[in-house]
């Protein structure tokens, strides 16, 4: 089954509370409900889906959302009724907590994540955090270095890997020298 | 899930199913000839033991196929010695092959990035020569050790054997995701086609034998160790 958080994203009090004390019966899910996206953190790496307000959705997307970082399963839309030329999934005000329960828990379990409509390209944080990889620094170094946690190192890692499907510190670091991030003669390339 | 063969198989149909259970069958000591024999004919003609043979092609076939408890019985010798011939097939022929084909590949383009290539290549080589030697001289004396000397003192278990396969292949995927995405596109086609194609069969060939070491080797022996300690 699904493990994680789910974000309630509504500005009105009845529809979020609402909304929450339902999805909050779901085994394994977490419920956290914002009446706006100020102080969300997107990156947060159990995030499983967002349950959204139809016109935050464009804040939503300018905000990186629906990025590689954060890979949400699922992005559901709170309105009356269907909304044409969206193409999410939407809750309306006529289904049952029943029905919303499943409609939920369906879309979290699928294991396809959200196509991102961006491309697979490294923010320059990742690109910091992959120099480092290249150069043989741990986890530990590189967040000294980078005056950020080991938590986040580990995150940017995580999301390195995904956009660019290498998974090996020597990939990483082969990757590096190819693109241009590193000098070939800064490193010993076995690891 | 692709069909599931059995004995009475006839051996031809299996090899027509699927040619890259050539090298496989070959690591028993089967050949081709095989007319209308089937799979329980031939295992008796070359003294195969017929279940391991096929928990073997079986688990080939369908990454998910699971022996059932029934593979307790197979001698730990035969399991031993198939995975040795795996080995020797990779040193002997795999490995020298994929070399083969690279330098080909070299040949036609020489950017910095095939040299890179080239060098991430021949570090995980060192890696997987490595590996193969630890479980040659570590791994399988233990296992065979244990079965053929019942009465020694056990003080270790295979479990303490925590495989670097995942680590192998994986590095196999990024080798191939290197080539594919980041090429530049000055090499020759046909050769790097058939690297690629080597590298993706040599993938698939070792994920196969850590299955095979993970759910046929450790518990077989895992179960030894536990009537030897019990």
């Amino acid at each position: 089954m699904v493990n994680g958080v789910v974000i309630v994203v509504h500005s009105n009090d009845i529809i979020r509370k609402g909304l929450a004390s339902i999805i909050r019966t779901i085994a394994g899910i977490r419920v956290v409900e914002h009446t706006s996206f100020a102080g969300l953190d997107f990156s947060a790496n159990d995030i499983l889906g967002y349950l959204l307000e139809p016109n935050m959705l464009n804040d939503f997307r300018k905000l990186g959302g629906i990025c590689a970082k954060s890979k949400p399963k699922g992005i559901i839309i709170y309105n009356g009724s269907k909304i044409d030329g969206i193409d999410l999934p939407f809750i309306e005000t006529s289904f049952s907590s029943e029905r919303i329960i499943e409609f939920v828990k369906n879309i979290l379990s699928n294991s396809r994540s959200v196509p991102d409509n961006q491309d697979n390209e490294l923010s320059s944080r990742e690109i910091d955090v992959l120099k480092c990889v290249a150069l043989g620094m741990s986890n530990k170094e590189i967040a000294d270095r980078l005056f950020i946690s080991i938590h986040t190192v580990i995150t940017h890692r995580k999301n390195i890997t995904a956009k660019l499907g290498i998974k090996s510190t020597s990939g990483l670091t082969i990757y590096a020298i190819m693109e241009g991030y590193i000098e070939p003669s800064s490193i010993d390339i076995r690891g | 899930m692709k069909s599931i063969f059995t004995r009475e198989h006839r051996m031809a149909d299996l090899v027509l199913s699927d040619y890259n259970l050539l090298p496989i069958i070959n690591r028993f000591g089967i050949r081709l000839g095989f007319r209308d024999k089937t799979v329980e004919q031939i295992c008796k003609e070359r003294n195969v033991n017929s279940e391991f043979f096929l928990a073997i092609i079986n688990t080939y076939i369908n990454p998910d196929y699971l022996p059932d408890s029934g593979l307790i019985n197979v001698p730990v010798n035969s399991i031993v010695d198939y995975l040795q011939q795996t080995h020797r097939y990779y040193i002997e022929y795999t490995v020298p092959e994929i070399e083969r084909l690279l330098s080909l590949l070299l040949k036609s383009s020489n950017t910095q990035n095939l040299h890179l290539i080239e060098k991430f290549y021949l570090d995980y080589k060192v890696e997987l020569i490595e590996h193969i030697q630890n479980e040659e001289s570590q791994v399988f004396p233990y296992v065979l050790n244990l079965v053929n000397d019942k009465f020694r003192k056990v003080n270790y278990s295979i479990h303490s054997f925590e495989r670097e396969h995942t680590d192998l292949d994986e590095k196999l995927s990024d080798l191939r995701n290197l080539i594919i995405k980041y090429l530049e596109p000055t090499y020759n086609d046909n050769f790097c086609n058939d690297f690629l194609l080597a590298l993706q069969r040599f993938e698939d060939d070792l994920k196969d034998h850590a299955r095979i070491e993970d759910k046929i080797l450790v518990p077989v022996v895992a179960k030894i160790e536990e009537e030897l300690n019990g």
